[in-house]
């Protein structure tokens, strides 16, 4: 019997811890400022083949957090019985 | 309402591609379906949506769709960089002008990532395991006794002691799980990080980005090491994700 992985939406949790702040992340500035706007400061950081700190950007992610926890809670803390994997 | 909406454009992820208009298929977005489309800058493209414009709240079907639509460009592409979730543009032109600006980086990324996908391994202890570990320490044990039948208040620095305890056992059993489970698998893998637990019972919160070419043989791995630890612990093995825990780009804009 075997582990297997999987990204479906039984694993919300999982999916709310990638995509609210990592990979290509963009101030909300940029957003409404980009036409004719030359100086973009980009901010790269590929950790490839490293374990550096993660830089948390907690204003811009706390104010998003709160919007997880109302709607997407009850699915997080079902995960926490963690049973929902193949063992 | 309606025609009159303003329209803005929704930012999936980024691709390599040789060729224009890839076709992704359509997307339902808040109750109506949307085409999924790419604009594109030499060999690169932004896998995009026209939307109402508006803020998206982070809310599960909102997530969903961005996620499974970046899992359903994952399946026709080998090379896609994640952009994280709710980022919608007003036009068409400010996605171009924002993915010139990103080229340079975009041109470094692709031969990192190109045929790799990210994994996330997450150990729980069982509860029950921990609590044998808890009973194996007799300084543990014997505190835990005196603790009992205390008020809150008369106990209170000897439970501050069993928390720190408590703290120090699962650092320990974390470094165990560091050098049994993920050092292994490190060696499978292309890159490999190590988050912060999110919970006290969490004993590793891992990425692994491993090359397509070895996802069998990763995926035995973890298995193995399953095997060996089911008892103990619960493995969470999810993927493939594209590399969200392996590119860190923030955008901002120079106040000039």
């Amino acid at each position: 019997m075997a582990v297997q992985k999987s990204t479906d939406s039984s694993s919300l949790a999982e999916v709310i811890d990638r995509i609210l702040d990592k990979g290509i992340v963009i101030d909300a500035f940029v957003r409404v400022s980009v036409v004719g706007i030359e100086i973009l400061t980009v901010e790269a950081r590929v950790v490839i083949a490293s374990v550096d700190t993660w830089l948390r950007y907690a204003e811009a992610v706390g104010l998003l957090r709160d919007e997880v926890e109302e709607e997407g809670l009850p699915a997080q803390s079902n995960e926490r019985g963690n049973a929902q994997f193949s063992i | 309402m309606g025609d009159q909406e303003e329209k803005g454009i929704y930012l999936f992820c980024g691709i390599q591609t040789e060729q224009d208009g890839d076709s992704f298929g359509t997307v339902e977005i808040e109750g109506t379906e949307r085409e999924i489309f790419t604009i594109g800058y030499k060999d690169a493209a932004m896998v995009v949506a026209e939307v109402p414009m508006k803020i998206y709240h982070p809310n599960r079907d909102n997530l969903m769709f961005h996620q499974n639509t970046v899992s359903k460009v994952m399946e026709q592409n080998n090379t896609v960089i994640p952009i994280s979730f709710g980022n919608v543009f007003k036009t068409r032109d400010d996605v171009k002008v924002l993915l010139e600006n990103l080229y340079p980086q975009f041109e470094k990324l692709f031969p990192e990532i190109k045929g790799k996908i990210e994994v996330g391994l997450k150990v729980i202890g069982k509860k029950a395991w921990l609590e044998n570990k808890v009973n194996e320490n007799p300084e543990a044990v014997k505190k835990a006794a005196a603790v009992k039948g205390k008020s809150e208040a008369a106990s209170y620095y000897e439970r501050i002691q069993l928390g720190g305890m408590a703290q120090k056992m699962v650092q320990e059993i974390q470094d165990d799980i560091k050098t049994e489970i993920f050092s292994p698998l490190e060696k499978t893998a292309e890159a490999a990080k190590a988050n912060e637990s999110l919970s006290e019972t969490m004993l590793l919160n891992a990425s692994f980005l491993v090359d397509r070419d070895k996802e069998e043989l990763f995926d035995e791995k973890v298995n193995e090491a399953h095997e060996k630890w089911k008892d103990k612990v619960d493995f969470k093995y999810t993927g493939p994700w594209p590399a969200y825990n392996f590119i860190n780009i923030r955008l901002t804009v120079e106040e000039s």
